[in-house]
């Protein structure tokens, strides 16, 4: 989505990496002292979801650079960690929360690698290991081509031994990624979906075979991978198409000739299927009026977010499961955000106790991406 | 400028006193424009769609009334033209058209026409010289000073001032206008109504159609054909504005998911039979509860068949008198969560102590184990 409006706080200094992403939206910065000026601006728009895709905010991190993943009452959570480098997404999603999440939703980019620096020093100083992501708020790579933050924090994260960081993402924006020494702290994660939702539902992102070509290269490169099957959107034939999309994942591309993707490179495949906030519902209906997707077997969760009626869920997960199974026996397959009989009448067991997810996953990354254990 | 003394409230209203401008005259009924509706909005005939004869009744006994002890109230009419211009025989214009005062000069003018009337062709009226804003103000005040509007004629004096005034001024002068506070939010909804078709005014003037209901029609942006079917449907149940919407929400996501048009699921021979029986006994509350049942039913047909299936096994355990003494077991929300629930009632320790035998029964049950485990 083209970016319309730049605004900036009148406080930051220039630097190469702010004047790269200036001039790269070709707008001259209105500067600002106070933000309410840039909320106002997009609230008073009758769309502020699209306004603030198209509206640019530089500004500085007010609040904490780290935090842990919010999660969710009564639904099992990865003990996630979340590195806050900006908020929103020029890519546009019928289905994200963040449209519904943020108010009013802002593409906002944070300068100053400093704050993030020091940040994570305190991390690192812990001696535990963490799960860092960039993709919560925002997509990880989105300013890639311009920021050169991507790169810093892989160089950042490949300096010690405990954390890894995940960059979660929809583009196929790599190249700083090539020939950095990253020591194999940094795991490259993609979003992956159906050609059929891709196509409808994820305007402005890259296709999945694009997608895959990406993490083939960053696995050619040395990188640790990571598939995020979130969220699983349930259609007709929907399994079907899951399941070319799996395969497609390991085995050779015929239009291309690239190989498959080695499972010993993917530290966890997570599934989730489409969940919300109720108020999101409309936000869809107003910006995607051909979507469907609010139109499945929605129950009330037990969280109150719209989720599918469980036993949907339960047979979806079951496939899904399976078919990767197929390629990957090995693979650490984990669920965002379901609870016992989810984890059990799918995976055959649960992570009971309170951070045992968590370990799971910390066990995956110790051993493939060559962490020191607690 | 204004010479009134005690201006009505807010800088919107007229600056002038209204019985300033007014001016009783004698004038032939005859002169008065009575197709021209520009200020009309009160709702009478339409609120007796269904019963075209009340609304004769109704307009006979006004005309009794007001050939027996004439009228009280005279009707306000603007003066808009001269009354000399004459085309090919007749005037041009007529030269006065109703601000308030419609029902009252229909029946006079039956009075005038009926056969055995010896009634002169004339009226009082109070005429007004003023412009159309002014009009406007005073067509609405008029009605909302002497009762409360209903949901139609506030949408309609709303649209009427939207010519003249911003959203914003409305809702200053609502109360002096419209004798109650009126936020944006509400005028716009007003608007929106108004702006809607002929067929939604009726439902919702006749309460067959609750306000919220019709704006889910309008959020919706159905085409008027599509709009005129749920309106059909709407005039052969009754319901609830909650039970509406749902009705509304569900009809249009059932066909956004089939990908058909929501005018196929309406006509839908099984949405029919409930909506056109009129046989006695078809009774339109049940009509709408029958209709919510079925499009549930085709909106969620998973969760409906749970429930089917888990009331199956209540009626069974019933049956079996498993649950004894009143116990209800009841079964989570939805089926998402795990937690089952067992109620009863008692009075004293003896109630409580055959209960807990009863429960303690229930678990050894098979069939509960089965509910239970299956977790459906």
């Amino acid at each position: 989505m083209k970016i319309e409006t730049l605004f900036m706080d009148s406080h930051i200094k220039p630097c190469d990496e702010i004047e790269r992403i200036i001039a790269a939206t070709g707008l001259e910065p209105e500067y600002v002292t106070d933000s309410k000026v840039v909320y106002e601006h997009v609230n008073s728009s009758d769309d502020p979801v699209t306004k603030g895709k198209q509206t640019l905010y530089i500004t500085e991190n007010h609040g904490a650079v780290i935090k842990k993943c919010p999660g969710t009452s009564y639904y099992t959570c990865c003990d996630y960690t979340i590195l806050h480098t900006g908020t929103f997404c020029t890519m546009d999603c019928s289905y994200c929360i963040l449209q519904a999440y943020f108010h009013p939703p802002i593409l906002q980019y944070f300068a100053g690698q400093d704050k993030i620096d020091s940040a994570l020093d305190a991390v690192f100083e812990q001696n535990k290991t963490f799960r860092v992501g960039t993709g919560e708020f925002t997509d990880s790579l989105i300013w890639e081509k311009l920021s050169g933050q991507p790169e810093k924090l892989v160089k950042k994260f490949a300096e010690q031994k405990r954390s890894i960081l995940e960059l979660k993402t929809k583009t196929v924006n790599i190249e700083s990624l090539k020939n950095i020494d990253h020591n194999r702290k940094t795991v490259v994660a993609w979003s992956l979906n159906t050609p059929a939702i891709i196509k409808s539902e994820e305007r402005n992102t890259a296709s999945l075979n694009a997608r895959l070509r990406a993490a083939k290269r960053c696995e050619q490169w040395g990188y640790r991978l990571a598939f995020h099957f979130d969220p699983l959107v349930i259609y007709d034939g929907c399994e079907e198409e899951y399941k070319e999309v799996i395969k497609s994942i390991f085995t050779s591309n015929s239009s291309d000739g690239s190989a498959g993707i080695n499972p010993e490179s993917i530290v966890w495949i997570s599934i989730g299927t489409f969940r919300f906030m109720p108020q999101l519902k409309q936000i869809i209906e107003n910006r995607f009026p051909k979507s469907i997707i609010p139109y499945g077997e929605f129950i009330t969760g037990l969280d109150n977010k719209m989720r599918y009626f469980k036993p949907l869920r339960i047979a979806l997960y079951q496939k899904i499961a399976s078919f990767i199974r197929e390629y990957a026996p090995n693979v650490l397959i984990y669920f965002c955000m379901e609870d016992e009989e989810v984890w059990e009448k799918t995976l055959g067991f649960f992570p009971k106790r309170l951070g045992e997810l968590g370990e799971m996953l910390d066990k995956s990354v110790i051993n493939r991406c060559g962490l020191l254990s607690d | 400028m204004s010479n009134c003394k005690n201006p009505i409230i807010t800088p919107s209203f007229p600056a002038r006193r209204a019985e300033e401008r007014l001016c009783i005259t004698n004038i032939n009924i005859d002169d008065i424009d009575l197709s021209d509706e520009t200020f009309k909005i009160s709702s009478d005939k339409s609120l007796y769609d269904n019963d075209p004869a009340s609304f004769d009744k109704s307009l006979s006994s006004l005309a009794a009334s007001i050939n027996s002890i004439g009228l009280i109230n005279l009707p306000i009419l603007q003066k808009i033209g001269s009354d000399d211009k004459i085309c090919n025989g007749e005037l041009e214009h007529k030269p006065y058209r109703v601000v308030s005062g419609f029902r009252r000069l229909a029946a006079v003018k039956s009075l005038i026409s009926s056969k055995d009337s010896n009634l002169p062709n004339k009226i009082l009226a109070n005429i007004l010289e003023c412009d159309e804003k002014t009009c406007a103000f005073i067509a609405i005040s008029e009605n909302s000073f002497q009762r409360e509007l209903n949901t139609m004629e506030q949408a309609r004096g709303v649209h009427l001032l939207k010519k003249f005034i911003s959203v914003e001024e409305i809702a200053g002068s609502s109360s002096a206008i419209f004798n109650m506070n009126m936020n944006r939010a509400l005028i716009n909804m007003l608007d929106d109504i108004a702006n809607m078709p002929a067929s939604v005014h009726r439902v919702v003037e006749n309460e067959r159609l609750a306000m919220g209901a019709a704006l889910k029609l309008r959020q919706y942006g159905y085409d008027d054909d599509v709009i005129d079917s749920f309106v059909r449907l709407f005039s052969k149940i009754k319901t609830s504005l909650n039970k509406q919407k749902e009705i509304i929400t569900n009809i249009h996501e059932i066909a956004a998911r089939e990908n058909i048009s929501v005018t196929d699921v309406i006509n839908a021979k099984e949405i029919r039979e409930i909506v056109d029986n009129s046989a006695d006994g078809a009774d339109e509350n049940r009509k709408g509860n029958l209709l919510r049942s079925i499009l549930f039913e085709q909106r969620y047909p998973n969760l409906s068949k749970a429930k089917e299936q888990f009331n199956i096994n209540l009626k069974l355990l019933n049956s079996q008198g498993d649950l004894k003494g009143g116990i209800k077991l009841e079964p989570p929300a939805d089926f998402e969560g795990r937690d089952y629930t067992i109620s009863f009632k008692f009075s004293n320790v003896d109630d409580l102590a055959q209960n807990a035998d009863a429960i303690s029964a229930l678990s050894k049950n098979r069939l509960v184990d089965q509910i239970i485990s299956s977790n459906l």
